[in-house]
């Protein structure tokens, strides 16, 4: 008899498909910014009507997962509408270089800033040359 | 002489289209709440998105707009209008070979909003929290809805 049960497999650094594990809740993905900084990297991500309690910040097999669940409530009865607020959710493949433990994080007015450190062997370091 | 200027001629078509729309649509759907343009620029995205709502008293005017320098923000109101002016920080100071990714925009920016009523511009108040704006807006006392008493004889 054929095996009917399906494997699931996650390799090692695959970006999970948010299809298997999510719920009816619909996903928005931010938009981000991502620059260099002295020791490391910075990433920006706009996640506006999010407080800091509905914000999971994940990383997993060098996989960073940013996942934000807005509590946003119709103040009153609305009459003109132009957005509407959803939760967000966002991967990204990081390299080996960056040290997950030190990883960061600072959240203020609805800008989620990530300070990525470079692992310390990466870091250029300044060789003196002895002439001899 | 004059020449012929393709782009004026574009502008002024488009001027004339949302005359027409405007006798057409009803007061909140007015063409220039779409803000289309022939030759849309970063300016050609309203920006911040609004949400509106009301109850008997107030108006609240929501605006999305995180990451705004907090000190540049400026509201006025002015009768029926708000204004909403201000800065949201960008990548400026970090150096173009720097950046990896910018999907955020910035700049400084500038809205207005009418209202279908005058408000009470001495009593409105401003929120800003989680990168959400909340402005509420008193109603004028004359555009409240008054209950008028029937004298049965």
């Amino acid at each position: 008899m054929a095996e009917k049960t399906i494997q699931t497999q996650t390799e090692k650094g695959d970006l999970q498909k948010l299809e298997n594990t999510r719920n009816t809740e619909e996903y928005i993905t931010p938009a981000v910014d991502i620059y260099e900084e002295e020791k490391g990297l910075a990433l920006l991500a706009d996640l506006p009507g999010v407080n800091k309690e509905g914000l999971d910040i994940q990383v997993k097999d060098d996989i960073l997962t940013i996942q934000a669940h807005a509590d946003y409530k119709n103040v009153a009865t609305p009459f003109y509408k132009e957005f509407d607020i959803q939760h967000f959710f966002r991967q990204f493949q990081l390299s080996e270089k960056v040290d997950a433990s030190k990883i960061t994080a600072q959240f203020i007015n609805g800008v989620l800033k990530l300070s990525l450190p470079k692992a310390e062997e990466t870091l250029p370091r300044k060789i003196t040359i002895e002439i001899g | 002489m004059r020449t012929w200027d393709t782009f004026n001629e574009l502008v002024a078509l488009q001027r004339e289209l949302n005359r027409a729309l405007d006798t057409y649509l009803p007061e909140h759907t007015s063409s220039r709440d779409w803000p289309v343009g022939f030759l849309p620029g970063k300016s050609a995205r309203a920006y911040p998105l609004i949400n509106i709502s009301e109850d008997k008293d107030n108006f609240y005017v929501e605006a999305l707009a995180p990451g705004i320098n907090t000190s540049s923000l400026e509201i006025n109101v002015a009768r029926k209008t708000l204004r909403i002016s201000g800065e949201k920080m960008n990548l400026n100071d970090i150096k173009p070979e720097q950046i990896h990714r910018s999907e955020r925009s910035g700049g400084k920016f500038i809205r207005s909003v009418e209202l279908p009523v005058e408000v009470d511009s001495n009593g409105v108040k401003a929120k800003y929290s989680q990168g959400i704006l909340t402005i509420t807006l008193p109603k004028a006392e004359d555009a409240k809805p008054k209950r008028i008493a029937v004298d049965v004889q």
